[in-house]
């Protein structure tokens, strides 16, 4: 019988891919690419490091009877992209792509969200942030700042998977103590080293994953933290007025990103534990994920979206804190000119002081 | 920007005058019409003060073309003596050649001093002698006599003999009476001599340190490292208080045995580095070797110039913008790279749950210890030269070559 292998990347526990451009395998959450022949050995070494992590448990995600009736479910035609809007809200274009969307139906299957954390900024502050966050940005194109318009702001909630774990995590360092002195032909570094080795637990409550594939990845993070204590139980009635994505990455992928967050969290967090050392090198560094739950949440985020010389600019607010986040053009023909004008005439004047200094 | 040239140009035609009309005078000699050479200048010159520390007198002579704009050569004559004077006791005279008319003036106790018949005696003295320089010795001659001196030497005496004590403190400062070539070997003609002598002169006025060079048959028994000290220090070589200057010494002779050293003081010792002493050196080598002790020569007035001369090279202003415009564009890309504000997170650090750090082991085991060793780099590349304290306390920095 054939069995399929799943490989896992050494560094951050992510399941690695076979990259058809590189032919090596390729972990896909933190870039890593591995031989295929090393592969095996470099798991069982003891400088590498593993992240072992057992079964996680979700609370019910259920739909009670009748409670999607009024959702019905929008897909777009140009990017593919579905979203989820009330009767009453209706959905008429996709908030990625900005395209006309047509209804594809009632909703149905998928799970329930547990949480959903309701929006505190309204549209027009989205609108308002939007000027601000380009205001204060330097070297902006002065036509970005005149031409571009706002072509689409939509309210999303956007489906989030919240991981609540304790991770108890193993790091090995190779720590040096250094003295220096020097007599008249030498400088000499005396470098004490020490093996150091750290051990211990850390808990971490509802690290956030985004869930949707159309939303991109870093403009949800870009976005955090939400502040988990104002969410509340998912009623359908948070979504009046407001369009909400449908979850179309699984748990199981997205526990991966959590995973990679957190096992950075730990080592950091342990590092910090070794002082007194000039430095401080991780040779390696494992981690087991304990007591893994997760829930499904709906986050409000507000995006926005411009187009600027055929190119489409987009920006996130997070609906909750009011974190402002996005991209902006760079005049890089302005930074040009600074750089020459501001280097000469800066170089001019250090040659200038030389020359003065060289009287005397 | 315009503006900015002419005020640059205009600074650089004041500096390039005052150098100029600087260089036709010294204190005690004024020669507005030529008659002297420079050299012939710097050694009167060294007459004068031999005088003015034997007695305290300063004792001027100047030739004019006319009395600029004074009434009479004598008005002329008070105001030239008190723009120069080092002393309130002393003697001007002023030979107006173009009114053809000349003027005694004597200041302080000199009225007292000088006799109508010594007046006369002072201009006789200059008057009966065929040529200016040989008038003017004679004129201080006279003067000295006056005074009750023994006469002046005519040839001023060299010392190579250094202070007996190594005490800093016992050094004398000397003015320096010998002209800049001092050719004890005889290597170059009286022409040469006097060429270089104005060459040197030039360059002293011009970068306010003296250059000088010194040919000699023997070191007797010195160093020539000793023997160049000494000479410069016990003959007074040097600008202004600090004697800032540098002075080349030659031992001609066989293969093997020729020396060449360079011997700093004051500022010359931070100027010229150990480096720049012994690219000069060896560049002058070869003419040296052959006989060719003109081009030796201008090598060194060459290369003296470059490492004295005050300023940066062109170069620099290229390579300065080069980087100024590097560092500037990394700047300025740094705070347009806040134009980028989607970036993901690296950790989990703000879900850690306050508290939940439990630490179950922690051990520090100690490996072992090693000892890097790295040679030190020697910084001398423009900090001057290497230093050592002459016979006389002072110190002299400089290096030399034998072949």
């Amino acid at each position: 019988m054939a069995t399929l292998m799943e490989q896992k990347c050494p560094c951050c526990g992510g399941a690695v891919r076979f990259d058809t451009g590189s032919q090596k395998l390729k972990c896909p959450y933190c870039d890593t690419e591995f031989d295929i022949e090393a592969m095996p050995q470099g798991m069982d070494n003891a400088g590498g490091s593993t992240v072992e992590q057992i079964e996680w448990n979700s609370d019910n995600n259920e739909w009670a009877a009748g409670e999607t009736d009024g959702m019905k479910v929008y897909g777009c035609n140009s990017c593919g992209g579905e979203i989820v809007a009330d009767e009453t809200t209706g959905a008429s274009s996709c908030p990625y792509c900005g395209n006309p969307v047509v209804m594809k139906g009632q909703f149905e299957g998928a799970l329930r969200p547990n949480l959903v954390i309701p929006f505190k900024y309204d549209k027009k502050a989205a609108k308002e942030a939007l000027k601000k966050h380009i205001a204060t940005k330097k070297f902006v194109p002065k036509a970005f700042k005149d031409e571009n318009h706002l072509d689409e702001i939509k309210g999303v909630y956007v489906p989030h998977w919240l991981f609540t774990c304790d991770a108890f995590a193993e790091i090995r360092s190779v720590a040096e103590k250094l003295r220096r002195w020097e007599d008249k032909n030498y400088r000499y570094t005396e470098v004490s080293e020490f093996d150091v080795f750290r051990s211990g637990n850390l808990s971490f409550d509802n690290v956030p994953v985004d869930g949707s594939t159309k939303m991109p990845d870093d403009l949800m993070e870009a976005i955090e933290p939400f502040n988990i204590n104002d969410a509340v139980d998912f009623n359908t009635a948070y979504l009046a007025g407001y369009l909400a994505d449908k979850y179309d990455v699984g748990v199981e992928e997205s526990m991966n990103r959590a995973n990679e967050r957190i096992r950075q969290s730990a080592i950091d967090a342990f590092e910090e534990t070794v002082v007194g050392y000039d430095s401080i090198t991780t040779t390696g560094a494992n981690m087991t994920v304990m007591n893994g739950t997760y829930k499904y949440a709906l986050y409000p985020v507000w995006i926005l979206k411009t187009s600027w010389n055929g190119k489409d600019y987009i920006f996130a607010m997070n609906g909750q804190t009011g974190k402002f986040v996005g991209d902006i053009p760079t005049d890089t023909a302005l930074i040009k000119k600074l750089g020459l004008l501001i280097g000469t005439g800066v170089g001019a004047a250090a040659y200038g002081l030389l020359w003065l200094i060289s009287l005397f | 920007m315009k503006k900015r040239i002419i005020s640059i140009a205009i600074v650089f035609v004041m500096l390039f005058s005052f150098a100029f009309a600087a260089s036709a005078n010294s204190a005690h000699v004024i020669d507005f019409t030529d008659k002297l050479t420079d050299s012939e200048m710097i050694e009167l010159d060294s007459y004068a003060l031999t005088i003015e520390q034997k007695y305290g007198w300063c004792v001027m002579f100047a030739i004019v073309d006319n009395a600029e704009n004074f009434d009479t050569t004598y008005e002329y004559a008070e105001d030239i003596y008190n723009a120069q004077k080092d002393a309130e006791n002393g003697v001007l005279i002023v030979d107006n050649i173009g009114d053809n008319v000349y003027s005694v003036y004597l200041a302080g106790d000199a009225k007292n001093v000088f006799s109508e018949a010594d007046e006369d005696a002072i201009w006789n003295a200059y008057d009966d002698a065929d040529t200016y320089y040989g008038g003017i010795v004679d004129y201080y001659t006279a003067v000295d006599s006056v005074l009750g001196g023994d006469g002046i030497s005519a040839d001023p005496i060299i010392t190579t003999a250094a202070a007996d004590t190594e005490d800093t403190t016992a050094f004398e400062r000397v003015e320096r009476q010998l002209p800049l070539v001092v050719d004890l070997a005889d290597l170059l003609t009286d022409a040469e001599e006097s060429e270089f002598n104005e060459k040197f002169n030039a360059f002293t006025e011009e970068y306010e340190m003296e250059i000088a060079f010194l040919t000699v048959t023997s070191l007797d028994g010195k160093t020539a490292q000793q023997f160049a000290d000494d000479f410069y220090d016990a003959n007074g070589y040097g600008y202004g208080e600090n004697d800032d200057g540098f002075l080349l010494l030659y031992l001609p002779g066989e293969d093997g045995q020729r020396e060449l050293y360079l011997t700093t003081h004051g500022d010359a010792i931070y100027k010229m580095s150990d480096d720049m002493i012994n690219t000069m050196l060896l560049e002058m080598k070869d003419d040296i070797i052959s006989g060719n002790y003109i081009a030796a020569l201008d090598t060194y007035i060459a290369k003296a110039t470059e490492y004295v001369k005050p300023g940066v090279h062109f170069i620099w202003l290229f390579v300065f913008m080069l980087v100024g415009c590097v560092i500037a564009l990394f700047v300025l890309n740094g705070m347009a790279a806040a134009n980028k504000s989607v970036i993901r997170q690296a950790d989990a650090k703000v879900y850690v749950r306050g508290g939940s750090l439990v630490l179950m082991n922690s051990n520090e085991v100690f490996k072992g210890t090693y000892v890097d060793k790295e040679e030190k780099v020697q910084e001398n590349s423009n900090s001057g030269s290497s230093t050592h304290k002459s016979s006389s306390g002072r110190t002299h920095g400089g290096g030399g070559i034998k072949f």
